[in-house]
């Protein structure tokens, strides 16, 4: 006899634990969050995979990070802010790191950034080479960004000036 | 009530099968595009080990996705190659396949804009290639010119973008 309560007792237990006291509840609930978690990662912050070495040692390869698409919203891009910048769309962007501001000339000489002639302090850089690369001057509605990782060749490195749509947002961590 | 609400229900749910059948079995030029990038991803893709009758019956296949006339332009930092017509891709992909242990490619993000009223049409991707089983990839954004053709979208014209200038 109480073996049987137990047993009818059971399942009400398991459904409580899964469902709730509520299941109507617990599936507006559940709806609200799936809603907010779509949300979220789709229009606030976007999950990426870090890939590749061009923001060592800085930013890590398979490490994962998210894109603050908010940043921008009621301000302009700084130098110094790592940033994500769309290809064709947000499922591959590239990591950079914006040096030259809309207007400033961007040049490398002997390894160092040089902007408007002047050198540019960067102690995030820990992995230098001697690029080489004539004075660059950035449009109106353009930011100059490169990788953390000057050890590699100029041309291997993807660098260059990117319009300001295609920066998604900044890196959050 | 109840009996209306679960009428509409119904309703809703048989014109979103209707639309999605016809859509199905009479796609616009929209859908007819991606799955003809779709279908050249596939095909450019290939493994190891492929008989030498394979690489060229699928370099060849790849030629038929295009126009006789197509101009192929490829721009990287201190790289640029174009080729012009189906001959030069066939020569490329065949060299490429012979060359290369295998390849992964994959069309991303892929934009279709169909011009209103003329048999033209334009497609924005990003392109990602694995080779070899490596771990890195190559990432490219392109842009594809396609025409229509006999019936047929064919591509015409692709040319690399320049995401960073």
């Amino acid at each position: 006899m109480g073996t049987n309560t137990e047993a009818a007792q059971r399942p009400a237990w398991v459904r409580i634990m899964l469902i709730g006291r509520s299941p109507r509840r617990t599936l507006i609930r559940i709806v609200i969050w799936v809603v907010t978690c779509f949300a979220v990662t789709k229009f606030v912050l976007l999950p990426i995979k870090v890939e590749g070495v061009s923001m060592l040692p800085t930013y890590k390869e398979n490490r994962v990070n998210f894109v603050n698409r908010l940043a921008y919203i009621h301000s302009k891009p700084k130098r110094g802010d790592v940033v994500a910048i769309r290809l064709a769309g947000p499922s591959i962007m590239y990591m950079k790191r914006i040096v030259g501001l809309p207007g400033e000339t961007v040049e490398f000489r002997e390894g160092q950034l040089l902007i408007d002639g002047q050198v540019l302090s960067e102690p995030y850089v820990k992995l230098n080479g001697n690029w080489e690369h004539q004075a660059e001057k950035v449009g109106p509605d353009e930011y100059f960004v490169v990788g953390d990782n000057r050890s590699m060749g100029y041309y291997e490195h993807t660098k260059g000036r990117a319009r300001r749509d295609r920066i998604m947002g900044k890196i959050l961590l | 009530m109840r009996k209306w609400l679960f009428r509409g229900l119904v309703l809703a749910a048989l014109i979103a099968a209707g639309i999605w059948g016809w859509r199905i079995f009479f796609p616009g030029p929209e859908q007819v595009i991606r799955k003809r990038l779709a279908e050249l991803a596939r095909t450019a893709s290939f493994r190891s080990g492929e008989s030498l009758y394979a690489k060229f019956s699928y370099s060849q296949k790849l030629t038929e996705f295009c126009t006789t006339d197509v101009v192929i332009t490829l721009e990287a930092p201190g790289y640029q190659q174009t080729l012009n017509g189906r001959e030069e891709l066939l020569q490329q992909a065949a060299g490429a396949r012979a060359v290369v242990g295998s390849l992964k490619a994959e069309f991303l993000d892929t934009t279709v804009n169909v011009v209103a009223g003329q048999p033209i049409a334009f497609a924005n991707l990003t392109l990602k290639v694995n080779l070899s089983g490596e771990q890195d990839f190559l990432v490219q954004e392109l842009k594809f010119t396609f025409k229509k053709i006999d019936g047929h979208w064919l591509i015409s014209r692709v040319e690399t973008v320049k995401t960073l200038r």
